[in-house]
């Protein structure tokens, strides 16, 4: 089997012009648009359809009846390492691996891989090959961190030779490939899973909650529950404060990401294939970022029914504003959540306007300003101080608070505004 | 991780995979100017994995070696296709 083409020497890649011979080394944004191609070839000179390279495979066609190819195991991917190098720096050896697992994986496998493996080397035919077609190459991966390590090690060891010295590295947001540890859990349990990353929330709002239920010595109740309620409130903040802020660095992170994908980019169709791939990643990050909202929101709620039910059945009318206040602050709180939510897509709809405009498209609808409602995830001092200066008076009955429902944030997420933004973009 | 940070932790993993001073410096060659960002895989990757970080090692320096010649590099890239397979099965 042929095992030796080489991006840094490919001839010429376009099958519909074959005959053209003249050597020209290309650089690896151009290897990389010319995966896309029919046929590369040799340093000899033999014309080799990726379709016999290593590793690779069809994905069928795309829209324009283009046929798609990428690496689709994992020899695929080292051989891609292997081949481009040495003159590649690591960020876009690494942001180009990043592309091609996700544009791979992102392709329709049942109607094109099932019983092709035959071509591969039999010295690579690592045991999950049978996976790949199935669950994709990123599942692969993390089911085989050390294949993962494998090719980081060698994008590592070969992308600098034989110059010495790797490049400085600009572009960000390359995170599949290089997982740290707080990603690495990530992957385990949801990004945005309060509970998972705050446990002294959790703790406080369970000993409150067992306070509440006693029916003994109502007193002493009301003063260990306000207490483990005041302490959850802090953890309850702190929550959200993190989930805010990394949301926003997620968002920061995607468009750094396909920014600097669109900039590489010079062909429309591909341009607009990495639009749309932008467009996928940004909505599953609101996407997580709403459910991670939805259970905080929803376990207050349950929450504040206790506290509710609590002072009811305590027959509670003064001296309890401690209490009361606890209740207001976490209604506060999930308003300060969902006009946070709102400024977040707000900064979402901002970046992406920006980079229609940059090349060349026209905005649907004006810019939103930054931070429009004058909220921002890493001010601290909020509600216990603004709402410690009133006075609260329990009223006669204390209502269901009626802060935004998880449909509600939901909504934010999908809303009518940012369905015609990303229409705007196909 | 601050540049300081990261020295130490190089050090502390070429200590443990008790690298010589030329490929500690080999290694210092490609990183001192790489970012933050490498920085991070290099130590996500080869910290406490001293069988990989040897392995790497050694294929920089065959391939430095190698000095472009076609079939030293052929079988540089066997072995590296040999360990990958090895790795795979548990065996490295």
């Amino acid at each position: 089997m042929e095992n030796n083409f080489n991006f840094n020497t490919i001839k010429s890649v376009d099958g519909d012009r074959s005959e053209e011979t003249s050597e020209q080394t290309i650089s690896l944004p151009q290897a990389a648009e010319r995966l896309h191609g029919r046929v590369v070839y040799t340093p000899e000179g033999t014309a080799l359809s990726l379709r016999e390279a290593p590793g690779f495979e069809s994905a069928g066609m795309d829209e324009d009846g283009v046929e798609q190819k990428y690496p689709q195991t994992v020899e695929g991917l080292i051989s891609y390492v292997r081949d481009i190098n040495p003159d590649g720096d690591i960020e876009s050896v690494l942001a180009d691996l990043e592309r091609l697992v996700s544009e791979y994986d992102a392709m329709p496998h049942e109607e094109t891989l099932a019983g092709d493996m035959d071509i591969h080397d039999e010295t690579m035919s690592v045991e999950a090959h049978d996976d790949i077609p199935h669950t994709g190459l990123r599942a692969f991966l993390d089911k085989h961190p050390r294949a993962e390590k494998y090719i980081m090690a060698t994008v590592l060891a070969l992308s600098t030779l034989p110059a010495g010295g790797v490049k400085t590295a600009q572009a960000g947001g390359i995170k599949l490939f290089a997982p740290t540890a707080y990603e690495q859990r990530d992957h385990r349990v949801s990004h945005y899973d309060m509970n998972d990353f705050d446990g002294a929330y959790r703790d406080a709002r369970g000993r409150a909650q067992e306070w509440m239920r006693r029916k003994d010595a109502a007193a002493d109740n009301i003063v260990e529950a306000v207490q483990s309620l005041q302490i959850a409130e802090n953890a309850y903040n702190r929550n959200i404060r993190y989930l805010l802020g990394k949301y926003d660095s997620r968002l920061a992170d995607i468009y750094s990401t396909y920014n600097d994908r669109l900039s590489l980019e010079h062909d429309t169709v591909r341009k607009n294939a990495v639009r749309e791939e932008w467009k996928r990643a940004m909505l599953a990050e609101r996407s997580k970022a709403s459910e991670g909202i939805s259970r905080m929101e929803n376990d207050v709620r349950s929450l504040q029914s206790d506290m509710l039910r609590f002072m009811d059945q305590s027959s509670i009318h003064s001296g309890s504003g401690g209490l009361q206040r606890l209740v207001m602050n976490f209604e506060y709180n999930l308003q300060r959540v969902d006009a946070l939510n709102k400024a977040s897509a707000d900064d979402a709809r901002q970046h992406l306007y920006q980079e229609l405009e940059r090349y060349g498209f026209k905005s649907a609808q004006p810019v939103a300003p930054l931070r429009s409602v004058g909220l921002d995830a890493s001010r601290d001092g909020g509600p216990s101080s603004l709402l410690a200066s009133k006075s609260v008076v329990r009223p006669a009955s204390v209502p269901r608070p009626s802060g935004p429902s998880s449909e509600h944030a939901n909504d934010h997420i999908t809303n009518a505004s940012d369905q015609r933004l990303f229409d705007s973009l196909r | 991780m601050n540049e300081d940070e990261f020295q130490k932790q190089l050090e502390a993993i070429f200590d443990e995979t008790d690298l010589r001073q030329e490929d500690r410096k080999l290694w210092h060659d490609r990183l001192d100017n790489a970012g933050e960002h490498i920085h991070k895989i290099f130590v996500d990757v080869f910290g406490g994995d001293r069988g990989l970080l040897l392995f790497f090692t050694g294929n920089i320096r065959k391939r430095i070696d190698a000095n472009g010649d076609r079939v030293k590099l052929d079988e540089i890239a066997e072995e590296e296709k040999t360990y990958f397979a090895g790795l795979m099965k548990g065996n490295e």
